[in-house]
């Protein structure tokens, strides 16, 4: 009997509509409310368990490391130190995506509190944590520096000798350290004639600025599964992160091996935001492996998460010449970055942020500095907002400030000097991206020229309110690539490098698909990367993967068509022009036949496969190829109640919108409106890694507070604004961001507005408030 | 040497989702670990590790419990409640209303901190089958969302309400 293959019949009574723009359940979330979803912890798991030992100085040669007393514990396997991996010929031991500057285990010297100095494996977790308390590492302590502006003077101790670019993205191809010290890599941009500018101007106005380091509390921490193959010399890493490929690259080149020897698997994840980019503790636990002949597991604690990956602090200078009838015409502003220890993707981030430091304004004459610093402290790393949080901080409320010395509604002069849709910015022509759409959006939602805030009767209650725009760019160039597997039931597995890191790209790209094709999404199967089957995908990063997978899947899409087309008029022996596919169907001149029809037919043996592949690379044919493949753009209003007694404060009220260019899915994109707002809401209000003596006082969510949802504003409106990005897919670019930018402005200006407070910088606490409140009156 | 690796060995019965279960276990071990270590009910998830985050949420005797802070000795003689034994506590239906409004309303992104999430909304619709959006609020604050913003949350647990009082 010859294999019956299922036919996937579409109804054809049923009149197709398009799943674009439509709210489709998420295809995890049946996994994800019944606990069946797999992240890489809940994987079955046979080896060694490791725990890393960490320097407990900001800055010291490592003397000695005594591993006698925890090796000699039961069933511990062994104990490895960076010395170690420094002398084995089979590791090249330091990484990183902009410089190589960060060893796998310190090396010779360590340069934070939580580096990791040693790690212990063992057969059980609790053996290995108890272990690694007995190992003792002795160091010679050196001068420490922490601060930015004490990290950049002649005498300050040196973090790094030199540094030359790891050439792996062509974008930091340029990069080098400054000829400063511990500075990394300065950027600067110039455009029009600064001074010329500042002489034009009727007011001249300066102030600073600053944010602290934070960090992205991903719930679920760190876990990474390496396990070694000594027989072929190849490694299979489990782990959650968000740059597999860069993974694979990685670790295959810190070992001298092919990539096609590293196989990367990245189940869900619990949250990253940023925080699991590029390489973390995959090349540690690699070499663990490594070293151990053994599958090995490292399962980080939340706390540790704070040892591993930060957000930068920055001080930010902002200079901004303005004509009384409220044009900027000159701004500079110079923006120091902690990047902590070690670079990794800061350099790209003083760069990128950099260029768009002057928010979302057109202004002729620019000047940006903007240096990434080494100091004593965790390493700066990606995070949501990508740097333009930080900046956008600074240059969001000092709009503010300017408006009032001119005495002008802040809103006005945004208005007066937002960058025009196809207009320019930077002196060069910007393209669609939505900016002045979002800021209208949430002007005429409140009608801010329309209404006054009525003040509350108690005396020491002010009332306040404030707005903030942004425009931010998204990682240019990259790549993206997507096979979609067409099976001759008509159902369709895709595959790509695109990680789900809860912002629901399965689904999106399963919207897409299934839109495509014309079928329903339930045959419609989008899984989680593999790099030994997963084509290259350049990040699950900067809000990119609707834009550049969707694009990819378009052009898989159009060649599975392509083949449908080509098997239909072989087999029907009509042309090729006489066939189009078209809502799941294959339409002849002869009668239309499903896909499942088409493909079954062609194919003998019980089966067929038709392999689509798209390939979608900003780097050729794109408007602002250089800048950004699209633009990210969103406002915040909010409005505050300030006690002036105690400068505590609540949101009564806030609005936040953000261009999709055009939502996949409306209730997904408010998902990430909303999530990135409630986000920043912590970094405005309470989070902040405190240092004292270079090390971090509040290293647990104990101390380190981050939003629950009590804290969230009860009075809330959500606005999709969509401007149809030219290049996108369906005209759809990445939202995951832009409000993560606007809330902290807006609500240190609605504080401002109502009580007088003005607060530079993060976290607005009650005694910050208070203080600003003195000030004012002074 | 560190006998702290070693600790006393205890026997315990309790009940799990219903079933009958009866184990030796180290006294040092905690409900998390038990839970997903022993036995492989890995929907319980471990966030922060210091009983503040919520993930790991269950109910003993359908008191709401951070698991990673509670020892898994304290469960002998005791029932507890996981996600995994959600669905069945309702009509022995293949979802709970909390698991199909949670879906419906996107009260998840990332899903780690929503088993937890789930637990602790089903002890509020327990004591309270009509919550309004403060005591949802009030209820729900020692569960930390980093994904969603929360909104979704709110609409999810009166939805499901609405569908359990109907």
């Amino acid at each position: 009997m010859s294999t019956q293959i299922p036919i996937i019949e579409p109804d054809r009574k049923v009149e197709k509509t398009s799943l674009i723009g439509k709210h489709v359940l998420r295809l995890d979330g049946e996994s994800k409310v019944t606990g069946a979803v797999e992240y890489t912890d809940d994987l079955p798991f046979e080896g060694y368990y490791a725990e890393v030992i960490r320097s407990n100085v900001p800055h010291g040669e490592i003397v000695s490391i005594s591993t006698e007393a925890a090796e000699s514990i039961p069933g511990v396997i062994a104990v490895v130190t960076g010395e170690d991996l420094e002398n084995a010929d089979w590791i090249s031991p330091y990484v990183g995506p902009a410089f190589r500057d960060q060893p796998v285990l310190a090396i010779g010297k360590v340069r934070y509190v939580g580096e990791p100095v040693a790690a212990v494996i063992a057969e059980r977790p609790d053996i290995a944590a108890v272990a690694s308390t007995e190992v003792v590492v002795k160091c010679k302590k050196l001068r420490s520096v922490t601060d930015v502006v004490k990290a950049r003077k002649e005498d300050a101790p040196l973090l790094h000798e030199s540094g030359d670019s790891a050439a792996i993205f062509e974008d930091l191809a340029m990069v080098h350290h400054s000829e400063e010290p511990n500075v990394a890599y300065a950027y600067e941009l110039n455009v029009g004639d600064l001074e010329k500018g500042f002489e034009e101007a009727d007011v001249v106005f300066e102030k600073n600025y600053a944010t602290p380091m934070v960090q992205h509390v991903h719930l679920e921490p760190f876990v990474t599964i390496a396990s070694y193959n000594a027989a072929k010399n190849s490694f299979k890493i489990v782990t959650g992160n968000q740059t597999p490929h860069f993974v694979r690259r990685e670790v295959a080149r810190i070992f001298g091996i092919p990539s096609s020897k590293v196989e990367v698997e990245v189940p869900q994840m619990g949250g990253a935001f940023g925080s699991k980019t590029y390489v973390r503790i995959e090349p540690l636990v690699a070499a663990l492996s490594r070293a151990v002949k053994a599958p090995v597991k490292l399962r980080q604690t939340s706390s540790e998460s704070f040892d591993t990956s930060v957000r930068d602090g920055t001080q930010t200078r902002v200079k901004t010449g303005v004509t009384h009838d409220g044009v900027i015409i000159a701004q500079e502003v110079e923006v120091i970055w902690d990047s902590g220890a070690y670079a990794d993707i800061s350099p790209r981030k003083v760069k990128k942020a950099g260029y768009t430091a002057p928010g979302a304004y057109d202004i002729p004459n620019v000047r940006v500095i903007s240096k990434s610093t080494y100091t004593n402290k965790p390493p700066g790393v990606a995070y949501r907002g990508f740097g333009v949080a930080q900046t956008a901080w600074a240059v969001e409320s000092h709009i503010d400030d300017v408006a009032r010395e001119i005495g002008m509604d802040p809103v006005e002069l945004r208005i007066r000097n937002i960058t025009q849709d196809g207009g320019t910015y930077n002196g060069v022509g910007i393209g669609i991206h939505g900016a002045p759409q979002c800021l209208q959006a949430v002007v005429d939602e409140v009608d801010w020229f329309g209404t006054k805030l009525e003040q509350p009767s108690k005396k020491h209650i002010k009332k306040g309110r404030g707005i903030a725009v942004t425009l931010k760019t998204t990682i240019t160039p990259s790549t993206s690539e997507a096979i979609v597997l067409l099976d001759a039931d008509g159902s369709v597995n895709v595959i790509t490098g695109g990680t789900e890191i809860g912002q629901g790209i399965i689904t999106t790209l399963a919207q897409i698909t299934a839109d495509g094709l014309g079928i329903g999404i339930e045959y419609v199967n989008v899984n989680t990367p593999n790099t030994n089957s997963a084509p290259f995908n350049t990040s699950t990063t900067s809000s990119r993967s609707t834009f550049h997978l969707g694009n990819a899947i378009l052009g898989a899409v159009d060649e599975l068509k392509e083949q449908l087309v080509e098997f239909a008029s072989e087999d029907l022996e009509i042309e090729k022009s006489d066939i189009i596919v078209e809502d799941g169907f294959v339409k002849t001149s002869v009668g239309n036949y499903s896909i499942s029809e088409v493909v079954a037919s062609h194919f003998v043996g019980g089966g067929g496969t038709l392999i689509g592949k798209g390939y979608f690379s900003t780097k050729e044919g794109r408007e602002n190829r250089y800048e950004s493949a699209f633009w990210m753009t969103g406002a915040t209003y909010a409005e505050v109640s300030v006690d002036t007694r105690t400068g505590k404060y609540s949101i009564d009220k806030w609005v936040n919108s953000a261009d999709c260019g055009k939502a996949i899915d409306p209730v997904r994109c408010e998902g990430q409106i909303l999530g990135a707002a409630v986000q920043a809401l912590g970094h405005t209000m309470s989070e902040e890694m405190v240092f004292e003596s270079g090390q971090q006082v509040n290293k647990s969510l104990l101390d380190y507070k981050v939003p629950a949802i009590g804290d969230v504003p009860k009075e809330s409106k959500i606005i999709i604004v969509e401007s149809g990005d030219p290049n996108g897919p369906h005209g759809a670019k990445g939202v995951g961001e832009s409000n993560t930018v606007t809330v902290p402005p807006a609500i240190g200006n609605a504080i401002r507005d109502a009580c007088g407070a003005r607060v530079r910088e993060l976290p607005i606490t009650p005694d910050k408030v208070l203080r600003g409140i003195e000030e004012a009156s002074e | 040497m560190n006998n702290y690796i070693e600790a006393t060995i205890h026997e315990i019965e309790f009940k799990v989702n219903g079933e009958e279960i009866s184990m030796t276990i180290p006294a040092n071990l905690t409900l998390v670990e038990l839970l997903r270590q022993e036995l492989r009910l890995t929907g319980t998830t471990e966030g922060c590790g210091v009983g503040v985050c919520g993930c790991c949420t269950v109910l003993i005797d359908n008191k709401v419990v951070a698991s990673c802070l509670e020892l898994a000795v304290n469960i002998d003689g005791k029932e507890v409640l996981t996600i995994e034994g959600l669905a069945d506590t309702y009509q022995l239906s293949e979802f709970h209303p909390l698991q199909t409004s949670f879906r419906e309303y996107e009260g998840f992104q990332c899903g780690y901190c929503t088993p937890g999430m789930l637990i602790s909304s089903k002890a509020l619709l327990d004591q309270n089958p009509d919550p309004s959006d403060e005591d949802i609020r009030e209820f729900l604050s020692e569960n930390i969302c980093r994904c969603t913003g929360y909104d979704s949350i709110i609409m999810a647990v009166k939805s499901a309400a609405k569908k359990m009082n109907a």
